[in-house]
């Protein structure tokens, strides 16, 4: 399954990064494909391209705050959840994604 | 006859009493009146400071001083001279990062609020932590006893007053020959306002009104405190505490005072805290140094001398404290936190180790700063700097050396001829050049020897009249004229020469023959010295260069001096033909023009060619926008004046001295001093030192920290100690805000609590490993035994910094990384597993 995301958090420092190496990690070990875009202090990073939004099947949101540009993903599925969500499960958050296709 | 002088005034400040009494005193040693006005009015006589101070005089505006009276131009000339070349120096800097009352950080650290302390709030004034036994002080005021009293003859009570003035002014005296520095000049500014010829004036108009002497006098200066209390400037508003001081001592030797005959002193047992409305800086001076830890006081002005004196002592101090005397009992233990503005009443011990920490890192970061400060400034390359002070006083030196001056590159002498009737002694040269050579400490003193011309009148010397002096007979040229005077200079110098390291030149040598002249006169010295039983060892001979046609033989001068010093202020005129107090020639008379760059090249290449010293001493070296050519040229020494000593320093170690070669062969291939200006700007010159992001001493590697507060608080102050923080309590309060938007625990035993703030100075990660594992509200609910505190620059968002906080994040979600960090045996190991695993460089 091809997967897109995006992480966000306030101070753009740390937690952004964690969850994005969480969902990576656990994308990987299921044998999906994944591209994650980190919205940390240092910007936008990894940037997801129209066409890799328009090939995923879902989109997840990992943010705590409002994710940039987010009209790239209008008419996407979107699974959003809180970043500690992700940090500390990034498996449930998967299968949330994953199921309702 | 009559004399004037317009000026703008040029100290930030405006005109308080230091300078004003500083004028006071070059005003006085003339017969003439002399006046100051800021008007059409005719103004204030000079000489009372308290009428000049309540002028209100600000900073820029014109004033005009009229001197009449039979030496009124030479009156003139003197305070022209004054206020032209000392004036604009005589401010002390009083800014401390401390903003006005709105700064009050109520905040309070989560490691103290849970004990429930006892504290206050105030004003942070001078920085530090204080632990001491509260001592209760009062203040100005009449004690009701005094305001009961019932006068006697209006004669006796003027002669009671006017002895007091005199048992005043004479312990004043008394001190101020015993002090330096910022002491002897607030001495010596209380000394002119309790002998103000205003002051007396509003004292006996009250004595005559029928009030006793201490009510005259404490009235008196109650009411010039007011005046002063109105004015626009708020370093003049808080002046306003000068003269009540002075009315305190006065007041305690009348009366109805302390009726002692003594400076109201305060004895100190053991280490405490000053609590008082106000404190005097008589007061302060007359502490147990030792023994002062704080000072908490009420209605104190951040300007005011007692806060400028605190400063100077390293004595952390807190004012604006509502009554303060009700803070707490006498005898009661205390903390001052100087830091964040704060007072703590018998704290418990917890409040304790959390302030002994902070203390501690504090004066760790001292002992390294002053460490850092006197090192040798090296490049990043290794390339040797020396960085000296250029004086004409022992105060400028000691200043020097406290910023890390390496020797004294420059020594004016002429500041002992100007200005007088008859010529110094030998002996009296000897006193003056002894304590400069004893001032600095062992460092190198280089005294150059008279140099004077045509321009400068002086009394006992008939200097030629000239119609260009400045390329007539001056500096050395005047010598063989008055050779017993160069003979007294010479012998004075060789003979303090004894008490240190002493070096000597000579001014404005044009010829090599000049410069076999001059030596050959310094032997005649010695000689004469040696017949007297008096030996003297050996002492470097060398010479300015300034006059550009010197520049052109400097294989023969090598042959007879042992050092140089380009003097490049006149050498740059000489060079350019343009005079620099000429607003139509300045531009031309820039020392960054390309020929001028060349000329200090060719001029360096020479002397090192031939194994000579070479410095520079005039005003191009001081400018830090300069130091990459300073570096690039490869002098052997700069001297400059006291401040700008840390920060050439600071820049030396910075530089690459390859890369400001560079920055000089660009410079002389450049057409234009905008050319040359725009090379110096560009940061090429600069080495690339990294700052590592985390070292050793970041990393505690068994904390005994029991509360997440604690933790991140110890993270903060190692970080404190290196200099990484200029300060732990905004930090604390940015990690702690971060924080309760959720947990910075991420499971497995770790929590990476983080913030931006201002107070941060670099981007760096520090590493607590805990004894005990703490609770941390973790994702995964499980304590945490590793804390890494990462901290970044406010407004810093993109930077090489940012990606290893991204990359360190990101490895903490795997178990391999994790358990490197706890089986790591030593700081030094841990610091290495997080240089390999991050890619530091």
């Amino acid at each position: 399954m091809r997967i897109v995301a995006v992480t966000a958090c306030p101070t753009g420092i740390a937690h952004t990064y964690m969850a994005a190496e969480q969902l990576e990690k656990v994308a990987k070990a299921a044998g999906h494909s994944i591209r994650v875009e980190t919205q940390g202090s240092m910007g936008i990073e990894n940037e997801l391209s129209a066409r890799e939004i328009a090939e995923a099947e879902v989109a997840i949101f990992a943010v705590d705050i409002e994710v940039e540009n987010k009209d790239r993903f209008e008419g996407k599925r979107i699974v959003k959840v809180r970043v500690a969500e992700a940090i500390k499960n990034p498996l449930e958050v998967l299968t949330r994604a994953m199921g309702g296709s | 006859m009559r004399a004037e002088h317009r000026f703008h005034c040029p100290l930030p400040n405006g005109m308080h009493a230091r300078p004003a009494s500083l004028l006071a005193d070059v005003a006085r040693a003339f017969r003439s009146d002399v006046r100051i006005t800021i008007d059409a009015s005719a103004g204030v006589d000079v000489t009372s400071v308290l009428s000049v101070v309540a002028l209100d005089i600000r900073h820029e505006q014109e004033c005009t001083l009229i001197a009449e009276g039979d030496d009124a131009s030479g009156a003139i000339q003197a305070l022209a001279r004054f206020v032209k070349e000392t004036l604009p120096s005589v401010d002390t800097p009083t800014t401390n990062g401390r903003g006005p009352e709105s700064d009050r950080d109520v905040w309070l650290s989560p490691a103290l609020r849970l004990t429930e302390p006892k504290t206050f709030l105030g004003v942070p004034v001078v920085g530090g932590i204080g632990f001491g036994a509260s001592v209760h002080v009062a203040g100005f005021m009449l004690s009701p006893e005094a305001l009961r009293a019932i006068p006697g003859r209006v004669e006796d009570e003027l002669e009671t007053l006017r002895a007091a003035v005199e048992a005043t002014r004479e312990s004043l005296s008394t001190r101020s020959r015993g002090s330096r520095g910022v002491e002897a000049e607030l001495l010596s500014a209380h000394m002119a306002i309790a002998t103000d010829a205003a002051l007396w004036k509003a004292m006996e108009a009250r004595v005559r009104g029928g009030a006793t002497a201490i009510r005259a006098a404490f009235e008196a200066c109650d009411g010039f405190a007011l005046r002063l209390r109105s004015a626009g400037s708020e370093y003049i508003r808080e002046r306003a505490s000068d003269v009540e001081e002075v009315g305190m001592l006065l007041m305690s030797r009348l009366p109805g005072g302390t009726g002692r005959d003594e400076d109201p002193a305060i004895r100190l047992d053991s280490p405490s805290v000053i609590l008082g409305e106000t404190l005097t800086s008589h007061q302060l001076m007359s502490l147990d140094r030792e023994r002062v830890r704080g000072l908490v006081l009420g209605g104190v002005g951040r300007t005011s001398h007692v806060v400028i004196l605190a400063r100077s002592f390293g004595i952390p101090t807190v004012v604006g404290v509502r009554e303060p005397l009700s803070c707490a009992r006498a005898g009661e233990e205390m903390i001052v936190d100087g830091e964040g503005g704060r007072v703590f009443v018998s704290p418990a011990a917890g409040v304790r180790g959390y302030f002994e920490r902070e203390r501690d890192a504090i004066n760790t970061y001292a002992e390294r700063t002053l460490a850092t400060a006197r090192a040798r400034a090296q490049t990043i390359d290794g390339q040797s700097v020396e960085v000296g002070v250029n004086a004409a006083s022992e105060a400028e030196i000691r200043e020097g050396l406290r910023n890390g001056a390496d020797g004294v590159g420059l020594v004016r002498t002429e500041f002992l001829f100007l200005d007088r009737n008859a010529p110094p002694s030998e002996q009296e040269q000897f006193e003056t050049y002894s304590s400069i050579v004893r001032a600095a400490e062992g460092r190198t003193v280089l005294f150059r020897t008279l140099d004077i011309g045509g321009d400068k009148p002086v009394a006992y010397m008939r200097l030629p009249k000239e119609e260009n002096p400045f390329l007539g007979v001056r500096g050395l040229r005047l010598y063989a004229a008055y050779e017993d005077l160069l003979r007294s200079q010479l012998r004075a110098m060789l003979r303090a020469a004894a008490l240190g390291s002493v070096k000597i030149m000579a001014p404005m040598i044009t010829t090599p023959t000049e410069a076999r002249w001059f030596r050959d006169r310094v032997d005649e010295a010695r000689r004469s010295l040696e017949r007297e039983g008096m030996h003297v060892g050996a002492v470097p001979i060398g010479m300015m260069i300034e006059v550009p046609s010197a520049t052109m033989v400097m294989d023969q001068f090598c042959r007879v001096v042992d050092f140089f010093s380009i003097g490049t202020n006149d050498l740059c005129q000489y060079w350019s033909a343009a005079d620099r107090g000429n607003a139509g020639v300045a531009s031309l008379g820039d020392a960054r023009q390309p020929s001028f760059v060349r000329l200090l090249r060719g001029i360096v290449t020479e002397a090192r060619h031939h194994g000579r010293w070479i410095g520079v001493c005039g005003e191009m070296a001081g400018d830090a926008a300069n130091l990459p050519l300073m570096v690039g040229l490869g002098v052997d020494e700069i001297s400059v004046a006291p401040s700008s000593i840390s920060v050439l320093k600071a820049m030396t170690r910075e530089a690459s001295g390859e890369n400001c070669r560079g920055v000089i062969e660009e410079a002389c291939g450049c057409e234009s001093v905008s050319e040359v200006a725009a090379v110096l700007a560009r940061p090429e010159w600069r080495g690339r030192a990294s700052v590592p992001v985390i070292e050793p001493s970041f990393v505690a590697m068994r904390s005994e920290a029991t509360t997440k507060a604690e933790a991140i608080h110890e993270a903060a102050c190692m970080l404190r100690a290196s200099g990484r923080l200029t300060s732990t309590r905004p930090v604390e309060r940015a990690a702690w805000a971060r924080e309760e938007t959720y947990s910075t625990g991420l499971g497995h035993g770790f929590a990476i609590p983080h913030c931006k703030s201002e107070a941060v100075v670099h981007p760096s990660l520090a590493v607590v490993r805990l004894a005990t594992p703490i609770e941390w509200g973790s994702l995964d609910e499980q304590p945490v035994s590793i804390v890494m505190l990462l901290v970044v620059p406010s407004g810093d968002a993109a930077g090489s910094h940012m990606k290893i906080f991204a990359r360190l994040a990101r490895r903490l979600m795997h178990e391999s990384f994790r358990d490197r960090l706890r089986a790591a045996e030593s700081a030094e190991g841990l610091v290495g597993v997080l240089h390999e695993e991050l890619e530091l460089s």
